[in-house]
């Protein structure tokens, strides 16, 4: 491990000072999209963000290392739904949530967000389980993958699994207790 | 309007195949023009993606499907099409081609300097005997004018240069490159490769060659490149210029002789041509920008334009002299059009080594060289097909597809899960006169220029070799003693194996080829198309070195003959 990690340290100073006399790092990609999160559109999704937020942390909680929420996943849940959505998607998962405060109505509780802890995990344990052509089982494949990308994709995951950017060699047999975690591989 | 600078020769595209005959112009003193129609590439500063960490980017190297759609509804069906490297790809919106109705294919193409050489995915092999002699042997398609020993020392020249990595293995239809060290199998594949090679006497499984950099020579380390960081990222574009890419190695050598005169944002319209004296007295340019039309003139004209694109500059270069396309009176121009085919195979799960693990991003897999017809006759189809594979543990994608949510669920993910492997087969594919590229009769592009129309479709030969494929596949899984094994068999569009090959084929007939063992045009002596078109046929393995090597010889070949006065 250790021997791993000095090695890493060398790569990142070597990257750093090729970033420096470069200035690669000041070429910044001119990401685009069409149409973007506009303040209309943050202002449709607002109503809402107490529920993914809710949803997004009870997923990957924060344990010894960050949950969702803190590692952002609600404003790029957010920032999916509001720029990479069309209007009618956008719509159809507004709607799709409404399941959350039916189920929590079931249990007599007013919605999802103010429910016990004891309930809130009723409703996800259910949906979990539940087969495909039940309502409510689109939507929480849907969020709950959005939830893990965007948690394992972001920079707070990276105590959670192993992130390098430049590892400087490869090594294909290695004891796992030498590593230690899963890699924190690119999703798409 | 006329370019009043007189070149020795005009080479047409700055790719894999452009780069090369650049450096080589350039560097035996001859006055070159480098003619690219995309935008202009600088390495390190124009890899826009590189160096992003995944929450860098708002959507985690996602392109927005939106986006997707509107402007690469084919680009985005390429593996490698990310937003962190969509900046290397073109814009389908902008730049239509034709296929014929009922048909598919999808064109992935570069719209840069380097083209797709800064894209790809630098798997680097020999061809064989096996290859140049596979038409002759079976009656389809024509003769090659050149065997293995007519390539063997410009395979040698150029991957002194470019880089490739791997093992010695002493095989005699995938010949040995001149190696830099290879990069290592892991845990399970040398288990399987055990197993397998015991029981198999006529396979090997060995490390994927690779044009990365292990261990630099003097000569890399002088252009700027240095050795493989393993981040796999390499479609990005690689700042240690550890991969080959004519931005990283050729152009930069070129560049150096200060004999290269490099214009990008320029289309070729057409190569013009002299009845009189029977020669390409250059090109017709459009500037992309502002329309302006433009000659330049050489004495040697060399396409390098990619496969298709070749094809389509020789259909469009009409003239009452050859009516049907440039040096076109063989009539074959545009046919014995051909790709790869892939995504046929079979992945399992591999028990055991829950111990083990790998450290870093390894930018290749294992392969396993063809071992189908090769000495003897096997199965019922011609030709034959390599395999390319990996195997690896699953990280936390895996967890989008499993139940569950909360602490429990998430400490699951900090560990990998076990060990899967696959094999994934690259087959031969039947050179057949009907598969073919023409001018679409009305269509244009945006520059006026006729649009190609691809008309390319698998034959059953193709389907009787993917059957074994995935037969093999599972085979050899069992064998290597895998549970729970998924064979995968969708049949491809053709396009994707992004290995397009054919249509100005060589051979030794001018009636029945365009091309002769020098790349060079029977018809018009000073015309040389060193990319994919120049293909007979398509062995079964990876075509960029080949390429490389070809067009390395046929500048050799041409500069001899213009120092001798002969062009």
């Amino acid at each position: 491990m250790d021997h791993h990690k000095n090695t890493i340290v060398t790569r990142r100073d070597a990257l750093r000072r090729i970033l420096k006399t470069t200035g690669v790092a000041a070429t910044l990609p001119l990401m685009s999209t069409l149409g973007a999160c506009t303040p209309e559109v943050e202002k449709q999704l607002s109503p809402y963000m107490a529920l993914i937020e809710e949803i997004s942390e009870l997923i990957i909680p924060e344990t010894d290392t960050p949950g969702a929420k803190s590692a952002g996943v609600p404003a790029y849940i957010q920032a999916v739904i509001g720029s990479h959505y069309t209007e009618t998607e956008r719509t159809r998962f507004i709607e799709s949530l409404t399941i959350f405060d039916e189920m929590a109505h079931a249990e007599n509780v007013e919605s999802f967000v103010s429910a016990s802890a004891d309930v809130k995990h009723k409703i996800l344990s259910a949906l979990d389980n539940q087969g495909p052509s039940t309502k409510g089982h689109a939507i929480w494949r849907e969020i709950r993958s959005m939830v893990i990308f965007g948690y394992y994709t972001s920079e707070a995951a990276s105590e959670d699994v192993l992130y390098e950017a430049v590892p400087g060699k490869y090594d294909g047999n290695v004891d796992f207790s030498e590593i230690g975690r899963a890699w924190m591989i690119r999703g798409i | 309007m006329t370019e009043d600078v007189q070149f020795d020769v005009i080479i047409v595209g700055s790719g894999m195949s452009g780069g090369w005959a650049a450096k080589e112009f350039c560097e035996k003193g001859m006055k070159t023009l480098v003619l690219e129609r995309g935008r202009d590439v600088e390495a390190g500063v124009d890899y826009v993606g590189e160096n992003k960490a995944p929450w860098d980017m708002e959507f985690r190297d996602r392109v927005d499907p939106k986006l997707m759609k509107n402007d690469y509804p084919i680009q985005s069906e390429c593996y490698a099409f990310r937003e962190s490297d969509r900046n290397f790809f073109i814009n389908d919106r902008e730049n239509p081609y034709s296929v014929e109705d009922g048909k598919k294919f999808s064109w992935i193409r570069g719209d840069q300097v380097g083209g797709k050489s800064i894209l790809w995915a630098r798997h680097s092999y020999r061809w064989s005997d096996l290859d140049f002699g596979a038409n002759a042997k079976d009656g389809y398609g024509t003769d090659w004018p050149i065997r293995y020993a007519d390539v063997k020392p410009w395979y040698e020249y150029v991957e002194k240069f470019v880089g490739i990595s791997g093992s010695e293995e002493g095989i005699p239809q995938l010949p040995d490159s001149i190696f830099q060290p290879a990069i290592e199998l892991n845990s399970v594949e040398l288990d399987a490769k055990a197993k397998l090679e015991a029981l198999h006497d006529d396979r090997k499984l060995i490390i994927g060659r690779i044009a990365h950099l292990t261990k630099p020579t003097e000569e890399q380390l002088k252009l700027g490149r240095g050795s493989c960081q393993f981040r796999n990222q390499c479609q990005r574009g690689c700042s240690f210029g550890a991969y080959f890419s004519a931005v990283s190695a050729t152009l930069p050598a070129a560049s150096n002789t200060g004999n290269m005169t490099l214009v990008s944002d320029t289309v070729v319209e057409r190569v013009l041509y002299d009845p009189g004296t029977k020669k390409a007295t250059g090109v017709r340019t459009i500037n992309r920008k502002t329309g302006e039309k433009k000659d330049f003139t050489a004495k040697v004209v060399f396409l390098c334009a990619s496969t298709i694109a070749s094809n389509q500059i020789l259909l469009n270069s009409t003239s009452e002299t050859f009516q049907n396309g440039f040096a076109n009176s063989s009539g074959v121009l545009g046919k014995y059009f051909m790709d790869h085919h892939h995504q046929v195979g079979a992945r399992g799960q591999y028990p055991g080594f829950m111990d083990k693990y790998y450290f870093g991003r390894r930018p290749t897999g294992f392969y396993m060289p063809r071992f189908r017809n090769v000495n003897t006759k096997d199965g019922d189809f011609l030709r034959g097909y390599g395999f390319q594979g990996e195997a690896a543990r699953p990280s936390w994608p895996r967890g989008m597809d499993q139940k569950g949510y909360g602490a429990d669920f998430k400490h699951s993910l900090r560990e990998p899960g076990g060990w899967y492997m696959y094999f994934g087969g690259f087959g031969e594919m039947l050179p057949r006169a009907e598969n073919t590229i023409t001018l679409h009769p009305n269509k244009t592009d945006s520059y006026g220029i006729p649009q190609v129309h691809l008309n390319m479709s698998w034959s059953d030969n193709e389907r009787r070799m993917r059957k074994d494929i995935q037969k093999t596949a599972i085979e050899m899984l069992e064998q290597a003693g895998c549970q729970d094994i998924q064979p995968f068999n969708k049949e491809p569009t053709p396009g994707l194996a992004i290995h397009e090959m054919g249509g100005a084929r060589m051979g030794r007939d001018p009636k029945t080829s365009v091309l002769n063992a020098h790349n060079q045009c029977h018809d018009v002596d000073n015309v040389f198309v060193t990319d994919g078109a120049a293909f007979a046929s398509t062995a079964c393995q990876n075509p960029s070195l080949t390429f490389m090597a070809l067009t390395a010889r046929a500048v050799d070949y041409a500069a001899t003959q213009m120092q001798q006065g002969k062009l």
